[in-house]
């Protein structure tokens, strides 16, 4: 019976009119990047070839002149030189395939929009049973309210796999009509925690991670959902405190050291493989003290992550479960 | 099969939803009747475990429904007032999340949702979407969803609300047909909801319990203290605030009232002459009276014993 209510509170979810402004925000959103990308490629090709106009000209105007005085010869020989340096300039893509871009998209999604997109789901989960006036035949079934309860976080947790599942696929089809689909089995750069992983490992890899530290996001959604009883104000507050948090480490001087630990950073726990691992390394201003943190580990950070998740499950489950229906 | 509620009291801040109420309730279809606030809903809920008492206790066969735990809810059925459903959800899907909620195993309610579709006349539309549905086939559904556990206590709240005369009527038979091997709690500010099937009324009051009868009881309670009466526009205001009145219409410059009291009605203590019905004597100040006579039908609806319970509190 638990499995055949997770079954059909997934299906509340997958015909809910918000996962298809999910799904159109995820290939927006990674098409602007490519976009991007191309814009900022044209630009770069645009601009070389009318300064190699614009120097040969110049060039051409010099050569031109039969008795030319050592000053113009020394300028001569300067924009030759330019003109060689501007042709050997290439453009440096951010992506060179469609995997190099989905471990951009991973590096990034956690923190801003994949945040967002549990939380305009999650954020619906509890309120809308109380608002619809459901959460009354719930409440006087057979069913338990940690057992209905228990359905709810198993479906949400179901959601987010789904949706890192289909963004990666997403951002795959969008990086490889952009960038080409090769390269999956290129050896990573820049990861030596992943000796001898190829794009794919590290895509699967991240995938996995990301799905897992989601799940926080997810349950606070819930929390929040459960709090105010009202989806706007659970989405709005939880992408206040995804964003604010995120900028508040970002602002110097306000709260850094604070927002060091604060677990938006552990959502990306990938960085733990990277080169220096997850390092909270203090930028130090003229006067300030130097302070010891602690060394930053995958156990650390995961640590930190189950205890918030520990927190949001149990203000969840509290506030849906001591709410009494609505007449 | 017996349901007892004894002592049961609810207050929200100052205000007593239910004070002291004392029902036993046994098998049948069991009318709650009052004006809107009485505290219909309120016990309602309490028996169907939404909500605590701030005292007393509700037993079923002898044992506290709050003793029982979830396991009383497995005879119950719950339709409440304006049930919420899920739009996008076909009337099977929505049967089986109920179902799943009731702990009704699969393949079970493989069986038993046409069967209750077919009992409340769906089952023409196990694919249609909830949203799709009229008002009327909603509460059917609603019904439907209560009955998928068999429950032995089945409660609907105002099911009739919001509904148009003839699915008003359809729901009515519907509800007759369940009454079986079960009890029916049914909460209505509508008389005639419950004229034909309820085999007992609870009238309710400002949170107390005012009556319980059987709907004759309740109409000989009217009969011989329903005065017909037409009065000039001047008297009828005063009939309407000294008297209960269970209809008034209006004919021209005269009123016709039904006043329920046990003497002839004189209002503001003036003498007036019984006449014929219709035949309204303007040079007498206007008002008439007569006595309502059963064994001319006139009193054929439950409302007016209703309406006279609950006008003068007769317990």
């Amino acid at each position: 019976m638990f499995w055949d209510m997770v079954k059909l509170e997934l299906y509340k979810i997958l015909i809910s009119k918000r996962l298809i402004l999910v799904f159109v925000v995820l290939i927006i959103a990674n098409g602007l990047v490519v976009y991007g990308e191309y814009d900022t490629r044209e630009k770069f090709y645009v601009w070389q070839s009318s300064t190699i106009e614009r120097l040969t000209k110049e060039i051409n105007q010099l050569e031109r002149i039969p008795n030319r005085f050592p000053p113009q010869n020394d300028n001569l020989a300067e924009l030759r030189s330019e003109l060689e340096l501007i042709k050997e300039q290439k453009f440096h893509n951010n992506f060179t395939n469609a995997f190099q871009f989905a471990t951009g998209f991973f590096e990034a999604g956690p923190k801003l929009y994949l945040a967002l997109l549990i939380f305009l789901i999650t954020g619906d989960l509890v309120s809308s049973e109380f608002a619809r006036g459901t959460i009354r035949l719930v409440y006087s079934s057979a069913t338990g309210r940690a057992k209905y309860f228990a359905a709810k976080v198993f479906s949400g947790g179901v959601y987010v796999s789904f949706l890192v599942t289909v963004s990666a696929l997403i951002v795959l089809l969008v990086g490889g009509i952009g960038f080409g689909f090769g390269g999956w089995n290129q050896p990573v750069q820049g990861y030596p925690g992943l000796p001898g992983f190829n794009n794919l490992e590290l895509l699967l890899l991240q995938a996995g991670l990301t799905a897992a530290a989601l799940q926080v996001v997810m349950l606070m959604g819930i929390a929040l959902s459960a709090l105010f009883l009202n989806s706007v104000v659970s989405v709005v507050l939880s992408s206040a405190i995804v964003f604010g948090t995120t900028y508040a480490y970002a602002a110097k001087g306000f709260g850094r050291l604070f927002f060091k630990y604060v677990f938006w950073f552990h959502l990306s726990l990938i960085e733990h493989f990277k080169e220096g691992g997850l390092t909270f390394i203090p930028v130090l201003e003229a006067g300030d003290t130097p302070v010891n943190y602690p060394p930053v580990t995958l156990g650390f950070s995961a640590a930190i992550l189950l205890a918030y998740a520990a927190v949001f499950a149990v203000v969840s489950f509290v506030a849906m479960a001591k709410r009494q229906a609505p007449a | 099969m017996e349901l007892r509620i004894e002592n049961v009291s609810k207050k929200y801040g100052q205000f007593w939803a239910l004070r002291d109420v004392n029902l036993t309730l046994q098998r049948g279809i069991v009318g709650f009747l009052g004006p809107n606030g009485a505290g219909k809903t309120t016990l309602l809920r309490i028996v169907s475990t939404l909500l605590r008492p701030d005292s007393g206790r509700v037993s079923w066969c002898g044992l506290s429904i709050a003793d029982y735990g979830l396991e009383f809810r497995r005879v119950l059925g719950y339709l409440p007032q304006g049930f919420g459903y899920y739009p996008n959800f076909t009337v099977t899907q929505f049967l089986m999340y109920i179902g799943a909620l009731k702990e009704i195993d699969k393949r079970a309610l493989k069986t038993i949702i046409p069967e209750v579709l077919a009992q409340v006349g769906l089952e023409d539309v196990p694919n249609k979407k909830m949203k799709a549905l009229s008002g009327g086939m909603k509460q059917r559904v609603g019904i439907a969803q209560a009955l998928l556990n068999n429950p032995q206590v089945l409660i609907v709240d105002e099911p009739s609300a919001g509904l148009d005369p003839e699915e008003r009527m359809r729901f009515r038979n519907l509800l007759a047909d369940l009454t079986g091997e079960r009890i029916v709690l049914l909460s209505t500010h509508i008389v005639s909801d419950l004229e034909a099937a309820a085999t007992e009324i609870v009238l309710i009051k400002q949170g107390l319990i005012v009556r319980q009868a059987t709907p004759d009881e309740l109409l000989a309670a009217a009969v011989g203290k329903v005065w017909l009466v037409n009065a000039l526009k001047e008297e009828a205001e005063q009939l309407k605030q000294e008297y209960t009145l269970s209809s008034a219409t209006r004919k021209g410059d005269l009123y016709q009232l039904r006043v329920i009291c046990p003497e002839k009605p004189a209002p503001g203590g003036c003498v007036f002459t019984v006449f014929e019905q219709g035949r309204a004597d303007r040079r007498l100040g206007g008002t008439v009276g007569r006595k309502v006579d059963r064994s001319r039908g006139e009193t054929a609806s439950i409302y007016l014993g209703v309406r006279y319970v609950l006008g003068h509190g007769e317990a």
